[in-house]
């Protein structure tokens, strides 16, 4: 029964027991209304499951008339856990049901939703309100059912950050960073930042963001709802020089730090290992102690890689400036893989010098440049000494005389071999010549006593002159006064061959 | 690959040449490359000049310098170089290596040493030589197979049968080179139209006129090849020697085996 009224006059109404008064004769008539009750309920699901029923979630509610059924309702305050729901009749008309902020419990309201089984005309925050009124304005209408159902998410706060930077480094560079900070929880975060243990000047606010919505929050979800927002940050530091016993290689720890909805901190670290090269070459020289004034004289370099990073063999440049011509490589040991000088390898060069008259000591330098794979360069650089002493004959001369330092001499003979042209040229080069003189199978043919443009003291032969068989050309050399010899006999032998029909003298 | 072979399939790639380091004496025909050369670490230069298989070396001698069993001027001498061989064709010598220290003085070959016993080499100095000539041609005599094969630059370029010494009179077995190529008077006789003469010598001839050299020539008895009919040359058929002789330059080493 909803509600009774009696008389027409002065009608008394209520919900009864009604208490009219009838006089005698009077006919009274009274109405006797009977509203249908509506049924509401209201139930919780937490994410995720709860099934211990650890937390409970309080309510308001503008519901009951009169106290639940369990008492749950008493004083329109009540608590339900995960997956509970109580359920009351109602008068029609409106009612709300509101719950309490779960925050303090670590848990979010994410979704609130009520179904009526007649004029859907109930409202319920959602959007931005949801999470600050949390309230189910009901209009339960009569004998309708209205079902509300809260939903209630765990908050997580979790960040995570990802290093990247240099692979190789070489003391001296400026090493970069970049770390990539996202949020692979539930929560928006701020207040996030990131440190570096060996990079100190990590920039403060990100360099720029992936995905970012632009609210100044990290957020699990960015523009594109499925992906979490990325920002990004940057750091750069200089490598000190080599200290010994350093480490390598380096490796770096980056820390992310951030606070989420519940203010709870969270954070996450990550380490970038960089390794330090150090290109390096030893440089060793050797050869004689001592030669002779005037000689030339061979040294062997070697180049060993003492570093830690191989060069391209067209990169490993070694060079002597008193040598004649640029250093050879005569030897790799062995290596393995020539086409590069690798750490632990030495590869062996050897070089000449022409030393000059009169000179007293050699004195030059090796040189090594070695351009590594990634374009750095190392150097080092060798010398070995060669004291130079006159040549014997003319140190006796000198010391009995104390003349000036006697110049060398030195004479060769050269001329066609094998089958002698129509005219052979054969000729005496050398140093201080001032005489030469040839015989042709002992029979006095020149005397030479000046030398043509090129230097040579030249005899001319003609084939047709000689018989079919060898013969031998000497030449009597003479030097200059004061030079380290005399005189100095040279013999090569012409052949004038025989037409090159022959009967072999084979074994047959 | 053995490791001896390894290390000289490296070194051959290390182009030394002599010229530029000490002691050049003399400009040699060709360039150095393929020189293989290792300096000691009293500052001598050791190179390597020929290899008998891709890359030999040859020179005509300059004069009659003793060939000695050592770089020096007093070690024992084994012989005398020869400007003319037993035809009366400039003599030619096969370089093994050479060996340059400080002063001009210091610079010797090794060669091979045409003669009896065979196989022997020796050094002279870097001077007494001519010119260096290179080739990269090599000839090996299978006297199992009874054939010739001729590689340039390992490659196989000719191959004929052949015939060679009988057993009592056998071509030896060694190391060798040409020594002399020319054409053979009289044409078709038994030493056929062309012959390349080595610096082999029959063992067992030693009292055959001109010491018993063992060559290569042409044959009028075509029938006995392949096979063992000679006194110790190698014999092929006239159209096989016409060939050989164009692909086979003088200083070719050989090797019979």
């Amino acid at each position: 029964m909803s509600s009774i009224a009696c008389g027409d006059d002065a009608p008394v109404a209520g919900r009864g027991p009604l208490e009219v008064r009838v006089g005698d004769g009077d006919e009274l008539t009274c109405t006797i209304t009977n509203t249908r009750r509506a049924r509401i309920t209201v139930r919780t699901v937490t994410q995720p499951d709860d099934p211990g029923k650890v937390t409970s979630f309080g309510f308001t509610s503008g519901l009951p008339e009169t106290p639940g059924p369990i008492g749950i309702l008493l004083g329109g305050l009540f608590s339900l856990a995960d997956g509970d729901s109580v359920s009351t009749s109602v008068a029609p008309g409106e009612r709300s049901v509101t719950e309490n902020n779960p925050m303090p419990l670590g848990y979010k309201l994410i979704g609130l939703s009520c179904t009526e089984d007649k004029a859907q005309n109930s409202t319920v925050s959602s959007g931005a309100a949801l999470s600050t009124d949390r309230n189910a304005a009901l209009v339960a209408d009569p004998g309708e059912s209205i079902v509300c159902t809260f939903t209630n998410r765990k908050v997580v706060g979790q960040a995570v950050v990802v290093k990247a930077g240099d692979t190789f480094a070489y003391h001296g560079d400026s090493a970069s960073y970049t770390f990539g900070v996202s949020n692979t929880g539930n929560s928006s975060l701020h207040d996030v930042q990131v440190s570096d243990d060996k990079c100190p000047n990590v920039s403060p606010a990100p360099t720029s963001r992936q995905n970012d919505n632009g609210d100044a929050l990290l957020d699990p979800a960015g523009v594109d709802e499925t992906k979490p927002e990325v920002w990004i940050y940057t750091c750069s530091y200089t490598i000190a020089a080599h200290a010994g016993g350093e480490t390598n290689p380096v490796v770096n720890t980056a820390t992310v730090t951030g606070v989420d909805e519940l203010d709870r901190p969270v954070g996450d670290t990550d380490q970038h290992t960089t390794t330090l090269l150090h290109p390096a070459i030893a440089l060793t020289k050797t050869g004689p102690a001592t030669a002779t004034a005037g000689s030339r004289v061979v040294y062997t370099i070697s180049a060993k890689n003492t570093g830690d990073v191989a060069f391209a063999a067209p990169l490993v440049v070694v060079t002597d400036a008193r040598c004649e011509a640029p250093p050879l490589l005569i030897g790799t040991g062995g290596d393995g893989s020539p086409g590069t000088l690798d750490p632990g390898d030495t590869w062996q060069y050897a070089c000449a010098v022409q030393s000059a008259a009169g000179e007293s000591v050699i004195h030059n330098v090796a040189l090594v440049d070695g351009t590594d794979i990634h374009g750095h360069h190392a150097t080092a650089q060798a010398t070995a000494d060669t004291l130079l002493a006159a040549p014997r004959q003319a140190v006796a001369a000198n010391v009995a005389s104390g003349d000036p330092v006697v110049a060398p001499a030195s004479a060769k003979l050269r001329g066609p071999t094998g089958c002698m042209p129509r005219t052979a040229k054969v000729s005496v080069t050398g140093k201080r010549i001032s005489q030469v003189t040839f015989t042709v199978d002992g029979r006095s043919k020149k005397i030479v006593k000046q030398a043509d443009s090129a230097g040579r003291f030249g005899l001319s032969v003609s084939r047709a002159k000689l018989r079919t068989g060898t013969h031998r050309v000497r030449a009597r050399v003479l030097f200059l006064a004061g030079s380290s010899a005399t005189g100095k006999t040279l013999v090569m032998s012409l052949n004038k061959c025989r037409p090159a029909v022959v009967k072999p003298a084979f074994t047959g | 690959m053995t490791l001896r072979r390894r290390i000289t399939a490296c070194a051959v790639a290390v182009a030394a040449t002599l010229a530029s380091l000490a002691g050049a004496g003399g400009a040699s025909a060709s360039a150095d490359a393929g020189a293989v050369a290792a300096a000691t670490a009293d500052g001598v230069v050791v190179t390597r000049l020929s290899d008998e298989a891709r890359l030999s070396r040859w020179a005509y001698p300059a004069r009659e310098a003793l060939v000695r069993t050592a770089p020096s001027d007093q070690a024992r001498v084994i012989d005398r170089l020869r400007i003319l061989t037993e035809d009366r064709l400039p003599e030619t010598y096969l370089l093994l290596s050479r060996r340059v220290g400080a002063g001009e003085e210091n610079d010797w070959v090794r060669l091979r040493v045409p003669g009896r016993p065979n196989g022997r080499t020796g050094w002279v100095p870097r001077d007494a030589l001519g010119l260096f000539h290179r080739v990269s041609t090599a000839i090996t005599v299978d006297r199992q197979r009874l054939r010739v094969t001729v590689r340039r630059r390992g490659r196989i370029v000719f191959r004929a049968p052949v015939g060679i010494g009988t057993p009592s009179t056998p071509t030896p077995a060694g190391r060798f080179w040409i020594r002399e190529k020319f054409r053979v008077a009289g044409g078709g006789g038994v030493y056929g139209p062309r012959a390349l003469g080595t610096a082999a010598y029959a063992p067992g001839l030693t009292d055959w006129p001109s010491g018993g050299v063992i060559g290569f020539h042409g044959t009028n008895q075509p029938g006995l090849i392949p096979g063992r009919p000679s006194h110790g040359c190698i014999r092929l058929r006239n159209q096989d020697i016409a060939r050989f002789y164009r692909l086979v330059p003088v200083g070719t080493p050989v090797r019979t085996r």
